[in-house]
């Protein structure tokens, strides 16, 4: 399969910091790849570099086959980008960026429908827009020439759940029609919804590229239990089990994969309450880190 | 085509009426009183002469020129010495900070980046709108000091404006690429325009300092305001060829280095 975005031995230092220390990665066409990290790990630092904003201290970042750094323009012919903050100009009204981005790129023939689909007012100034309305310009913006390859750094932060649906429904039928997507994401629920694969990045390397069905393996999710009668916090320590901890007339269980072993044993107890949530991602990234460190 | 020039313009052109409507007032209302002043003249020339001749020559007025007996003089000595540059050059730093700084500093570069279009042609593009505005600004700021001399019966020598207007030019031109060099190096807009405000005021010093210590006469060749007089100009109908080549060029060799950095450097921080 043809790889869309080619990063070799990527770096990118600011002075002492080493914001990204040497990561490769590949990206498929018509994949959806998931650039999973925490806040400084390094995710907007390689997009910026992706994007050609900024350039690399060592490495070659290549999309269709175009060296970001030397000739990004003739790649962004069939790039869209969409930031995670919006930020347009105060002064504009949505059509006047709608209109720029046309003098650029040329006449866009599905502006209207993505205006009416996201039920989006271009009348109004980008100052007085709400951060929704923002994020929906953004994508409008984004979205416009019917990119090949859409890039996006955390696109649904902030947003209400119906247009986060509305969004996913838009980058699904994108992915349908043979669009490669590199989105980056603190949203776990998110990320496994759309990605076929994930990278983790943590501290400027790469330390996990995996399938989604891979992470969703490695899952971990925490069941916190009240009893009604007696138990033996022993009888939980079973094999997926992370960890047990004792909390008032119960437990908290931190479960790595199929949860239905647990539960079982749970279920031979009188129950007060049960709460099964995901652990964040934070969970995860420590997971592939004791694997590292193993 | 041109669209990121278009957009400049219509981005830029309150702020060009402004300042260039705020030029004519003060013209106007220096040419207003001008009647009054040259019935004086004599006696505002006998003033001046008791004044130590290093005054003026720090004022980047040169004493010899000074009169009120022509609207030339007049509106060199009132105008061109210190209210002239000081609006040019504000005006020459904001269009510089429009390039890429206040993208920068705003964060709307990635928007713009993110479009299909080398840096290079964001680059001349705007820095040519900008050069175009500003020699606007030169044109109607100096000639407009003719239909207004008409208004007030004034007399006039024409050629002498069009000295003053091509010698400003060059001097604002060389300012605009002093500013548009610090505004590509530079991420923050306060720091740029800072620091292009500090050369000027620093070379604006030097200037004076070389006038009044003969020790120190070299240094007046680093002042871009040894070049520019607005006396030499507007009075004596005066510009030397070597302050064209030395203005022009380092506008030029500015120009060239801001391009070269705005295509190296990081444009997201």
């Amino acid at each position: 399969m043809a790889s869309i975005i080619e990063i070799k031995d990527f770096k990118k230092y600011f002075g002492k910091l080493h914001a990204v220390d040497g990561i490769n990665l590949e990206v498929n066409k018509g994949e959806i790849l998931g650039f999973l990290g925490p806040n400084g790990s390094g995710k907007s630092t390689t997009i910026r570099c992706l994007m050609g904003f900024n350039k690399p201290t060592d490495g070659v970042i290549k999309v269709f086959g175009h060296d970001m750094s030397i000739d990004s323009f003739k790649a962004k012919t069939r790039i869209g980008y969409l930031p995670g903050n919006v930020k347009l100009y105060d002064h504009w009204t949505g059509w006047d960026h709608i209109r720029f981005f046309e003098g650029v790129r040329g006449k866009s023939g599905n502006v209207n429908d993505l205006i009416g689909r996201f039920d989006f007012d271009p009348t109004a100034k980008f100052r007085h827009l709400s951060s929704g309305n923002r994020q929906k310009l953004g994508l409008i913006l984004a979205l416009m020439h019917q990119p090949k390859l859409l890039v996006m750094d955390e696109p649904t932060v902030g947003l209400d759940p119906l247009l986060q649906n509305e969004i996913y429904k838009v980058l699904q039928e994108m992915r349908d029609r043979g669009t490669t997507i590199f989105i980056s994401s603190h949203n776990l629920p998110e990320v496994e919804r759309l990605c076929d694969r994930v990278a983790i990045i943590k501290d400027g390397k790469l330390v996990a590229v995996e399938s989604i069905k891979t992470l969703g393996d490695k899952k971990l999710h925490k069941i916190e239990v009240r009893f009604a009668d007696k138990f033996n916090l022993s009888e939980f320590e079973i094999n997926g089990v992370e960890k047990v901890e004792a909390v008032a007339e119960g437990l908290l269980i931190t479960v790595g994969g199929d949860l239905n072993p647990v539960l079982h044993i749970i279920s031979k107890h009188q129950i007060i309450d049960l709460e099964i949530t995901h652990a964040t991602l934070e969970d995860v990234f420590m997971k592939f880190y004791e694997k590292e460190v193993k | 085509m041109f669209v990121f020039a278009i957009r400049m313009l219509r981005d830029k052109w309150k702020s060009f009426v402004v300042y260039t409507i705020a030029a004519i007032a003060f013209l106007e209302m220096y040419i207003a009183l001008f009647p009054v002043v040259r019935q004086r003249a004599n006696q505002f020339d006998l003033v001046i002469k008791t004044f130590p001749p290093e005054i003026f020559k720090a004022m980047n007025i040169d004493p010899s020129s000074l009169s009120f007996a022509n609207i030339e003089s007049y509106l060199s000595s009132e105008y061109m010495s210190f209210l002239w540059p000081i609006l040019a050059i504000i005006f020459a730093i904001l269009l510089a900070n429009y390039i890429s700084i206040n993208e920068i500093d705003k964060g709307t570069i990635e928007t713009l980046a993110s479009l299909p279009a080398r840096r290079t042609r964001i680059f001349i593009e705007r820095y040519m709108v900008g050069l175009l505005l500003l020699a606007g600004f030169c044109v109607i700021s100096l000639f407009g000091a003719i239909p207004l001399a008409i208004f007030h019966n004034t007399e006039f020598i024409l050629a002498n404006f069009m000295t003053a207007a091509i010698g400003s030019f060059l001097f604002i031109w060389a300012v605009y690429s002093l500013a548009t060099l610090f505004s590509v190096i530079f991420s923050e807009k306060g720091k740029a325009s800072m620091v292009t405000g500090g050369v000027l005021i620093l070379m604006y010093v030097i200037n004076i300092i070389s006038v009044l210590q003969t020790d120190l006469k070299n240094l007046q060749y680093f002042s871009f305001f040894n070049y520019f007089s607005g006396s030499e100009l507007l009075a004596k109908n005066v510009y030397p060829e070597y302050a064209f080549l030395v203005l022009g060029g380092f506008a030029l060799i500015a120009t060239l280095g801001a391009l070269f950095w705005f295509n190296r450097r990081d444009l997201s921080v």
